[in-house]
């Protein structure tokens, strides 16, 4: 997973402004260019789903996506991304994988979590 | 190296009498087996042990004995020495009648307390690991505690541990870490070289739990004479068949009863006797099965290593979240390439079995932490010896072993064809917290010249004269406001938790020194 510079730039800017919005949604798609800092969308985003479920731990958040039996079938997904919207949005982390070949018979459940390490 | 120790004499403590041991060799395994240590004392001491006495082994200090281990004597054979088999506290859960009860709702770790409180009321439930799943039913039906609390084991892959007071614990692999660092060369030494295992890797994990059971309908318009109609999943049971809102009789194929239709649930399929007609609603009530199955990945693992796959079966897991964090544990700790040795450590050492250590070994290039997986000490010849590696994998669980015929049924309940692909994505934010200023100086009055006399100090022929506090050279009545401050060499960084450079003259920013926050 690579967080964007947009994102940790804003993380940065909360001391000033309090502007970071929350992670809202997960998009996967089917690029397969390894993420990079810069980037700001998915490569070729296929589906972006609200986000089903997050949980909070002492460092780390996790949020995760779902995609049921009849979502996103007929593609196979290679890359995933976490944005602050239902559309276009801030895109704040990226990451490709191995194909998973979405149809009726497979669900898919992936889990983004972000460690944070504060050290004095 | 400091290997070398000076070994006590150890003896054999029943009620508060020592007897002299000759020997022992007491190993540690966690929970791959009831701890056993052989031990041998004279023949004529035989007559003070015997079977089923609660004894401890130690060595005196001062006047105090230190026990290092304790358990019952489980074994006793006498000649010419009397010798004995002392098991840890945790052969109590064999020594125990059978019960039964069912828990439903409950996590597996408040099952092992329930069992520890109720049927080895010797033993006192001492551990606070939680795991975070919850088993919607776990059955125990005519067992021993040992017998249940090896399932529960297997199903966490967690471990049992008893201590000399008696205290039972249930926990994770290396829960305990052991902050003495293991460095070879300088407190230890490697026995075996480092082995490699690549067998143990786990990085594509297929997890099969339980089925729930959902119910749904579907709609389909008949065409001419349609008799096959296919559902979307597996059939359940029995289903409710409509034609136009008038239910169906069902059958079953080679009935000679009368009916409408007959079912093939493998093949989702509702079959009618006599085509529909045209037009028709059919509408199909059915249950099916969702089985608890996932398979999860770690691409990294896979890109390094090559796959290697395990397929794990549970069927008390029966939800989704609780099937994928169980997958998550295992990939977190399976993952790597696991490296195993046996070091040498000082008989004096705290290390016991199921602990995590940190291990430096700078000639192989290991920094890393392991879990203790065995502990062996030897008596009198003063040796310690610990396996370090990643924590053994459950053999039943990992299917090895398993003889045909269970695999065959293994597959047969996984006939499911619907399957979640888990992947977890990990990315960090590293924040450190500064000091606002890294240095600052002062001024020591017992070696400096001060000019802050209230008749006004004297620095050579005093000429002009500040207004009673200072002596200022050329020039008279200077005033300084500092706006900022040059940071050549990283000194300084502002975290609002002091205002000492706070224009306040030309910013209305207004600074919150305790919670470090400007507004503005």
């Amino acid at each position: 997973m690579t967080n964007m510079t947009t994102f940790l730039t804003a993380v940065k800017g909360q001391i000033k402004t309090y502007t970071l919005t929350k992670a809202t949604h997960i998009a996967v798609g089917t690029g397969t260019t390894a993420e990079t800092a810069a980037d700001t969308t998915l490569e070729t985003e296929g589906v972006r789903e609200a986000i089903i479920d997050s949980s909070e731990g002492t460092s780390d958040v996790v949020v995760s996506l779902f995609l049921g039996s009849t979502e996103g079938n007929g593609s196979d997904y290679t890359e995933v991304g976490a944005f602050d919207a239902a559309a276009d949005g801030n895109m704040m982390m990226r990451r490709t994988f191995p194909a998973i070949e979405k149809t009726s018979a497979i669900d898919i459940w992936v889990d983004i979590e972000e460690q944070i390490d504060v050290t004095q | 190296m400091t290997i070398m120790t000076t070994i006590p004499q150890y003896y054999v403590r029943k009620d508060s009498t020592n007897y002299v041991l000759v020997s022992f060799i007491f190993e540690r395994e966690g929970n791959e087996s009831i701890d056993q240590t052989p031990f041998e004392v004279s023949k004529a001491n035989g007559a003070n042990l015997d079977i089923g006495d609660d004894v401890s082994i130690g060595y005196m200090s001062g006047i105090t004995f230190v026990p290092v281990f304790s358990g019952d004597i489980v074994e006793k054979s006498i000649n010419e020495t009397s010798s004995y088999v002392l098991e840890s506290y945790g052969g109590r859960l064999n020594r125990t009648d059978h019960f039964s009860v069912i828990h439903n709702g409950v996590s597996p770790e408040s099952i092992a307390e329930d069992i520890i409180d109720n049927e080895v009321t010797t033993l006192n439930y001492a551990s606070t690991a939680t795991s975070g799943i919850t088993l919607t039913e776990f059955v125990v039906k005519d067992e021993t505690p040992a017998e249940a609390m090896g399932r529960l084991t297997k199903l966490l892959n967690w471990q049992i541990r008893t201590d000399n007071d008696k205290n039972f614990y249930f926990e994770p692999y290396g829960e305990t870490v052991n902050s003495n660092v293991i460095t070879i060369g300088t407190n230890a030494h490697l026995v075996t070289n480092w082995n490699y295992v690549p067998g143990t890797i786990i990085n594509s994990l297929t997890f099969k739990g339980g089925s729930a059971v959902f119910n749904t309908s579907q709609t389909f318009t008949a065409t001419a004479s349609q008799t096959s109609f296919v559902v979307d999943n597996k059939i359940n049971g029995t289903v409710l068949v409509t034609d136009n809102a008038v239910e169906l009789l069902g059958g079953v194929d080679g009935s000679t009863a009368s009916y409408d239709y007959t079912i093939d649930g493998d093949n989702k399929t509702i079959t009618f006797e006599v085509g529909a007609t045209a037009g028709h609603t059919i509408i199909v009530n059915y249950n099916y099965d969702v089985p608890i199955k996932i398979n999860a990945k770690n691409d990294a693992s896979i890109a390094a290593n090559g796959t290697f796959s395990r397929k794990m079966t549970e069927e008390n897991i029966n939800t989704m979240s609780e099937a994928r964090r169980r997958a998550g544990q295992i990939l977190d700790t399976y993952s790597e390439l696991s490296r195993t040795s046996s070091v040498l450590v000082n008989y004096d050492s705290s290390y016991t079995a199921g602990e995590t250590v940190t291990i430096v070994d700078s000639f192989n290039d290991i920094d890393r932490q392991l879990v203790i997986n065995k502990m062996t000490m030897s008596y009198p010849e003063g040796t310690k010896i610990i396996e370090v590696g990643t924590p053994k994998i459950n053999q039943y669980l990992w299917q090895k072993g398993l003889d045909d015929r269970l695999r065959i049924l293994e597959q047969k309940q996984d006939n499911a064809d619907r399957v979640q692909q888990y992947r977890s994505f990990k990315e960090s934010i590293n924040i450190k917290q500064r000091d606002g200023r890294i240095k600052i100086r002062s001024v020591d009055k017992a070696n400096s010249t001060l000019l802050n006399s209230t008749t006004n100090g004297w620095f050579g022929t005093n000429t002009i004269t500040a207004s009673g506090k200072q002596q200022v050279m050329d020039e008279d009545d200077r005033t300084t406001t500092i706006y900022g401050i040059s940071n050549p060499n990283d000194i300084m960084y502002e975290r609002f938790n002091f205002t000492t450079f706070i224009d306040t003259l030309a910013s209305t920013a207004t600074v919150n020194t305790t919670l470090e926050k400007v507004t503005f």
